[in-house]
C-alpha cells in the first residue's frame, strides 16, 4: 500500500539483509517469470467496491494487505522476504481516485497519485501547499504509481503529504465491516508504520477545508538534495493575520520527519496566537517547535541537526507565509 | 576553421537512439535457452576464518542444479594488476570484509537461486578486525593477508630535488593533514555476466566489463584453462567509471557453473551487492607539508599518503603510484618527496575509479594552495600561474610534455568564472574558487597496452571496422568510427563497427587510464590508411598518377592540387578489383604508445604517459548559513583535450565528471560501521541528481598533441580531479572556512559556522 519509501524509524542498513543471512523465504506461487521474484502472495483480488475489499479483508483475518501503487508494500516484502496470502487491489474501484470540491470541502480519494494531486487544478486553487507537497515526493515513477492512501497508510514520520493535511485539519473517511468512520488526521497516525485501521479497513478518502480567502499556506521540504530523497524536516505552516494590527489569528504547524508519526507543533501554535508577527515572536515559535520535535539520528542526519533545521525551516515557511499575505489583495 | 569533414564534428552517439529507446541490449537483457540463475552467498562477517562450508541444504533444494564454495574452485588467485594477486573467486580460507564471496548458487530460477543460499550453512570462526588503515599499520594489528604481515600492501617513495635543503631555504612552510571519503563509482548498470559453454569447451562470457581483453586473461588463470577457451563479449554497458575493469565472482562464477552443468549462466549483482562487493574510491589520509618562497614559488612539496584500501589489492601498486605521478604536474616543483602505503583493513574494497587514486590527493594540494594563498597574500590564480608547468620544459621527473595549456586554462576558467570581479568581493556566504590538475592520456611503459584495428573497405562502399576498444558509455565507438571516416574521406553512417569481443576483435587494452581515443583511435587511423593505401595504389595505376599525390574526401578519390580529377569511392573499388588485386581492401594497424624514455613505474624516472592533458575547474557556490547547504551556482572547467574529435561527447565527459566531482565535495560517502555499509542504496548514498547541476561552462582550450590521432588527449576522466577543491576553495572564499576533509556536508558547514562565531 502506498507511496515507496523506507520507515524512517528504520535504518535501511540495520535491516538484516537476505543475501547475507539466512532468512525466511517463500515461494512465489503466482508468477513463475523470472524477473518478478518474491514479493509473493497466493492471490490478487482487483476490487470494484470498498464493500468487497472489506469483506476479503475481513475473511482473511489479518494475512492479507490492500495495495494500491505497491511502491513501499513490494519494496517492503521483497526486502524484509515476507508474503501474505493475498492483495486486495484497491485501485479499480470507481471514484477513489477523485479529486473533487464541494461546499467547501476538498474530497480527496484514496488512491489518487501525487501526480494526480501535483496536478489537480482543484488543489493548485485551493490548497497549493498539498500539490506543493506531491510534486515533491519521490521520483516520477513513484509520483505516477503512488497514492495518498499509501502515502498515509504507510505510516513514515517522513510521508510528505501528512504535513499539509495536518495544517488543513483533515479527516480520514474510513471504511470497516461495521460501516463508515472519520477519523481526524491528527489521531490517524498512531505509530512508526502505524495507524488507527484495524486490518479489515481501508482508507477511503480525505476530506479537508478549502483554504480560507485570507490565509496562507505553504510546504517546505528538507532533503539533502533536491530530488529523489526523503525529507530531513519537512514543514507545512498554515497562517492567517489580523491585517491591521499584523497579530497570528490562525496559525497551524505541521511537521515531518521529526518525531515517530508526523505531528502538528502545538506549543508553537498557542505561542503564537493573538502575537504580533515579527522577528522575535517568529524566532520564538520556531524554538519552540524545535523542543516539540523529537528527531532521530541516523545514516542521512543527526538527530541535532533534524532538530536544529525544525527551527529554521518553521521559520522560513512563517515567513514565507506572510510574505504571501503580504502580496494578497483582500 | 575545420580542415575536417568527420572529426571535430558534434555527432550524436551511434548507439543514442537505441539507448534512449530501451532498444540497447545489456548483459542482464540477454537470456539463452535453459539459462540458469546464479546468487553468491556473501559473508555476514567482516573477518572470519571458514571452517566449514554446508551446501547439503542448497543442493537439495528445489530448482538448484548446483552448488559450490571455495573448497570446489581452481586455487588460482586473480587481480587487476598481476604483481598485486591477493584474491580468490570465491573465499577458501577465510573472509576479509563483509560481503566477500563464500558460495554459490545456480538454479532454474532466481528465486529457487536465492532461497538455495539461504540454506547453506557456514560455519566461522570469527577473528579480530581493524578498520582503520593507520591501526592497520601499527604493529600487532590483526594480520588479513598473511602474506602482507603489516597489513601495507604496495608502497611507493619518490624523492627529486634535495626536499630537506630545500625546506631549509623556504620562507614559510605549510603543514596541513587532509581525509578523503570511500565513494562508490554508482554505475547505473550493475555488475552482470551470462556464460555459456560450447561442445568442444570453449567459454562464451557476455559481461559488464571494461576491459574484455584482460578480463580474458584474468578469467581463463582463475578457472586454469587456456586463455584461448575464453571468448569475451561485451555487450552496451551502462557505465564503469574504473569499477569494471576487475574480474569479480560473477564473472568466474557463471562461467564455471555453465562449464559444471553445460547450461547457460547468469549472474547479476544487486545495487546493494554493488556498494558493499564490487570496488570504491579508497579514503586516504593525507600529510602535505609544502615549503614556499616569498615571491610565491612552490619550493618543495612532501607527501605521506596512506590509502585505506579494504581487503583486497586490486589496483594497489597502480593507485598509489598514480597518486605520485600527477601530483608531479600540472605545478613546477623542482623538489618532491612522495611516500604512499596502500594498507588492508577488513572493509569493502578500493579500486580504479575515475581519476584514479590522483582526486584525494590534488584536493590535498588545491585546498592547501588557497589557504597558503591566504596567509602569504596572493591572489590563489597569481600562485597558480606563477608555479604553472609548460610545455616543452624539462620536468624534474623526466616526464616527456609536450603540449600543455594549462596557463591557459587557468586564464580562461578565471575569466569564466568572473574571477576579478568576485574573489573576495562576493557578499558573505557567496564565493568562487578553482583548481588546476593533470592527467595521462592512457599509460606507457605497462604490460598489455597495444591497441589494434582492422579496417574492411567493402564493395559497396562502406567500411567494416573491427576494434577491441570498449565503449562503456563514453562514446568510444563513435569517436573511433569518426577517426576513420574522417581517414577514408566517407561520411560516419558508411562506417560498420564491431567492438570488443575477444573472438573477433584485436587485442585492446580495454578502457582504462583515459587511453581509448589515443591507443585505439591511432590503431584505427593506422588500419584505415593501410586500406586506403592499398585502393589508392590502384586508383593512381589507372589514373596514371603518383599514389602520394591522392587524396580522399567526400566519397571520391582525386588528386590533391586538381580535386577534379578523380573518381567516387565506388568507381576506386571497382578499379582496384579489375586490376587483379587480391580482395577484400583490408587494412590492419596496431599502436602502442611509445616508450621514449623507459621506465619501471615504480622505481626509476622517465616518461609516464604519451600525451598530457591540462586543466582548471572553477566554481561559484552559495551557502546557506543556517541550514549549511552548499548550492553550487555554477561550474567552468577549462580542459586541454587536444583536439576534439567529437565536441559534444567531450562535453558529456567534462559535465559528468564535474557532477561526479560534486558529489565527490559535497554529497557522497559511503558510510561504514564496524565494515558494514550502513547506506548500500541510491536513497540511502544520495548521489546528486540533475536537479542539483548547475550550470556548467565547458571551456575547450585546444592544442594540437602530436601523438594523439588528429592531435587528440584524454578528455573526461582527468576533469574528475578538480572539481572537488575547486567548490571547496569557493566555500573557502564564502564563509571563510577551509575544510579539510571530505564530503562536506550541512552538518559540517554549520558546526563550522558555528565555531567560527564562538572564536
Amino acid at each position: 500500500m502506498g507511496v515507496g519509501w523506507p520507515r524512517n524509524d528504520v535504518s535501511q542498513a540495520v535491516l538484516k539483509r537476505k543475501t547475507f543471512q539466512k532468512g525466511k523465504v517463500m515461494r512465489d506461487p503466482v508468477s513463475k517469470s523470472h524477473l518478478w521474484k518474491k514479493p509473493c502472495w497466493e492471490k490478487y483480488f482487483r476490487v470494484k467496491t470498498p464493500g468487497e475489499a472489506v469483506q476479503i479483508l475481513e475473511e482473511l483475518q489479518g494475512e492479507s494487505r490492500v495495495i494500491a501503487g505497491g511502491t513501499d508494500l513490494l519494496a517492503r516484502m521483497r526486502q524484509e522476504g515476507f508474503g501474505v496470502k493475498a492483495l486486495v487491489d484497491i485501485t479499480c474501484i470507481p471514484g477513489l481516485g477523485e479529486i473533487r470540491s464541494e461546499d467547501g470541502l476538498i474530497r480527496l480519494g484514496a488512491v489518487a497519485t501525487p501526480k494526480d494531486l501535483s496536478q489537480s487544478s482543484v488543489l493548485r486553487e485551493k490548497a497549493f501547499c498539498l500539490a506543493q507537497a506531491a510534486s515533491q515526493i519521490g521520483t516520477p515513477q513513484i509520483r505516477n504509481l503512488g497514492t495518498l492512501g499509501g502515502n498515509l497508510c504507510n505510516a513514515s514520520p517522513a510521508a510528505d503529504l501528512a504535513p499539509p493535511l495536518l495544517i488543513f485539519e483533515a479527516k480520514a473517511k474510513i471504511a470497516g465491516g461495521k460501516g463508515e468512520r472519520e477519523v481526524p488526521l491528527d489521531s490517524f497516525f498512531t505509530g512508526p508504520g502505524q495507524t488507527v485501521l484495524n486490518p479489515s479497513e481501508i482508507l477511503k478518502e480525505i476530506i479537508i477545508p478549502e483554504l480560507r480567502l485570507d490565509a496562507s499556506a505553504t510546504f517546505l521540504k528538507l532533503g539533502r538534495r533536491k530530488a529523489a530523497d526523503l525529507a530531513l524536516v519537512s514543514v507545512a505552516v498554515l497562517l492567517a493575520m489580523d491585517r491591521k494590527e499584523r497579530t497570528c489569528q490562525l496559525i497551524r504547524i505541521g511537521l515531518g520527519s521529526v518525531a515517530p508519526t508526523p505531528i502538528r507543533a502545538k506549543q508553537a501554535e498557542a505561542f503564537l496566537i493573538g502575537r504580533r508577527l515579527d522577528d522575535r515572536s517568529i524566532q520564538e515559535a520556531a524554538q519552540s517547535a524545535m523542543r516539540e520535535s523529537q528527531p532521530i539520528s541516523d545514516v542521512r542526519a543527526s538527530s541535532q541537526y533534524r532538530r536544529e533545521m525544525v527551527g529554521v525551516m518553521v521559520e522560513r515557511a512563517i515567513r514565507k507565509c506572510l510574505e504571501q499575505l503580504e502580496g494578497k489583495d483582500v | 576553421m575545420n580542415k575536417f569533414n568527420v572529426v571535430g564534428k558534434r555527432e550524436p552517439m551511434l548507439d543514442a537512439l537505441d539507448k534512449a529507446t530501451g532498444r540497447a541490449r545489456f548483459t542482464d537483457d540477454l537470456s539463452l535457452p535453459g539459462m540458469l540463475y546464479g546468487k553468491i552467498l556473501r559473508s555476514p562477517l567482516p573477518h572470519a576464518k571458514i571452517l566449514y562450508v554446508d551446501l547439503s541444504g542448497a543442493e537439495k533444494a528445489t530448482g538448484v542444479k548446483a552448488a559450490i564454495s571455495g573448497k570446489d574452485i581452481p586455487k588460482k588467485k586473480y587481480g587487476i594488476v598481476p604483481m598485486a594477486k591477493d584474491e580468490y573467486a570465491l573465499a577458501i580460507d577465510k573472509v576479509r570484509y563483509i560481503g566477500d564471496e563464500v558460495a554459490a548458487v545456480v538454479a532454474t530460477s532466481l528465486d529457487a537461486a536465492e532461497e538455495a543460499i539461504s540454506k547453506i550453512h557456514v560455519d566461522y570462526e570469527e577473528l579480530p578486525a581493524v578498520f582503520d588503515p593507520l591501526e592497520a599499520m601499527k604493529p600487532g594489528a590483526p594480520i588479513i593477508h598473511d602474506e602482507v604481515p603489516n597489513n601495507v600492501s604496495a608502497t611507493i617513495r619518490k624523492e627529486f630535488g634535495d626536499v630537506e635543503k630545500a625546506f631549509a631555504q623556504s620562507d614559510f612552510i605549510f603543514e596541513d593533514t587532509f581525509e578523503t571519503q570511500a565513494v562508490n563509482h554508482c554505475p547505473l548498470e550493475p555488475q552482470a555476466a551470462l556464460a555459456m559453454v560450447d561442445h568442444s569447451g570453449k567459454v562464451t562470457l557476455w559481461s559488464s566489463t571494461q576491459i574484455p581483453f584482460f578480463l580474458r586473461r584474468n578469467l581463463a588463470t582463475t578457472l586454469d584453462i587456456p586463455e584461448s577457451m575464453v571468448r569475451i563479449i561485451k555487450p552496451k554497458v551502462g557505465g564503469g567509471f574504473g569499477q569494471k575493469i576487475d574480474l569479480y565472482a560473477k564473472d568466474f562464477c557463471a562461467a564455471f557453473f555453465a562449464m559444471k552443468t553445460k547450461r547457460p549462466v547468469k549472474f547479476v549483482y544487486e545495487r546493494e551487492e554493488v556498494f558493499t562487493s564490487t570496488r570504491q574510491r579508497h579514503p586516504m589520509h593525507i600529510q602535505l607539508k609544502t615549503g614556499m618562497k616569498k615571491d610565491g614559488t612552490i619550493l618543495a612539496q612532501q607527501f605521506k599518503v596512506v590509502a585505506d584500501g579494504g581487503a583486497y589489492n586490486s589496483t594497489a601498486p597502480l593507485m598509489i603510484t598514480l597518486a605520485c605521478f600527477f601530483i608531479m604536474l600540472p605545478y613546477r616543483i623542482e623538489n618532491l618527496l612522495f611516500e604512499g602505503f596502500h594498507v588492508y583493513t577488513n572493509k569493502p574494497v578500493g579500486g580504479a575509479m575515475r581519476g584514479h587514486g590522483i582526486p584525494q590527493v590534488r584536493f590535498a594540494v588545491e585546498a592547501q594552495l588557497d589557504t597558503i594563498a591566504e596567509k602569504m597574500g596572493i591572489d590563489p590564480l597569481d600562485l597558480r600561474l606563477k608555479n604553472a608547468f609548460q610545455a616543452g620544459e624539462p620536468h624534474p621527473a623526466k616526464l616527456l610534455v609536450q603540449s600543455c595549456g594549462f596557463s591557459d586554462t587557468l586564464i580562461k576558467a578565471a575569466e569564466e568564472i568572473g574571477w576579478k570581479e568576485k574573489r573576495g568581493k562576493l557578499p558573505f556566504g557567496r564565493g568562487v574558487g578553482l583548481a588546476g590538475a593533470s592527467f595521462p592520456s592512457g599509460v606507457s611503459n605497462m604490460s598489455h597496452i597495444s591497441s589494434g584495428a582492422v579496417v574492411k573497405i567493402e564493395r559497396d562502399g562502406a567500411i567494416t571496422l573491427l576494434t577491441g576498444a570498449a565503449d562503456i558509455g563514453q562514446g568510444a565507438e563513435t569517436v573511433i568510427s569518426q577517426i576513420v571516416a574522417e581517414e577514408l574521406g566517407v561520411s560516419l553512417k558508411e562506417i560498420r563497427i564491431t567492438a570488443a569481443d575477444t573472438e573477433i576483435t584485436p587485442l585492446d587494452p580495454g578502457t582504462f587510464g583515459s587511453g581509448v581515443t589515443l591507443r585505439a583511435g591511432n590503431a584505427a587511423r593506422i588500419a584505415a590508411q593501410v586500406a586506403k593505401e592499398k585502393l589508392f595504389e590502384a586508383v593512381a595505376e589507372k589514373m596514371e598518377v603518383e599514389a602520394r599525390d591522392l587524396e580522399a574526401k567526400d566519397h571520391r578519390i582525386f588528386v590533391k592540387a586538381n580535386p577534379e580529377k578523380g573518381m567516387s569511392l565506388e568507381e576506386a573499388i571497382k578499379v582496384y578489383q579489375y586490376s587483379d588485386r587480391p580482395m577484400p581492401i583490408i587494412g590492419r594497424g596496431s599502436y602502442q604508445p611509445p616508450a621514449k624514455e623507459p621506465t619501471t613505474l615504480l622505481k626509476e624516472d622517465g616518461n609516464f604517459s604519451p600525451a598530457y592533458s591540462f586543466m582548471t575547474q572553477a566554481a561559484e557556490v552559495e551557502v546557506d548559513t543556517r541550514t549549511g547547504k552548499v548550492k553550487v551556482l555554477k561550474m567552468v572547467t577549462a580542459h586541454d583535450c587536444g583536439r576534439a574529435i567529437n565536441p559534444m561527447l567531450v562535453e558529456g565527459q567534462l559535465e559528468g565528471s564535474v557532477v561526479g566531482g560534486m558529489g565527490q565535495a559535497l554529497y557522497e560517502e559511503v558510510i561504514t560501521e564496524k565494515g558494514q555499509v550502513l547506506n548500500p542504496s541510491f536513497l540511502d548514498y544520495g548521489i546528486p541528481t540533475a536537479m542539483e547541476v548547475p550550470p556548467i561552462t565547458s571551456v575547450e582550450v585546444e592544442t594540437n598533441d602530436p601523438e594523439g590521432p588528429f592531435g587528440a588527449k584524454e578528455s573526461g576522466e582527468g576533469t574528475q580531479l578538480s572539481p572537488a577543491p575547486a567548490i571547496i576553495n569557493a566555500i573557502y572564499d564564502a564563509i571563510g572556512v577551509s575544510f579539510n576533509s571530505l564530503p562536506v556536508t550541512p552538518e559540517r558547514v554549520l558546526e563550522a559556522l558555528q565555531k567560527k562565531d564562538k572564536r
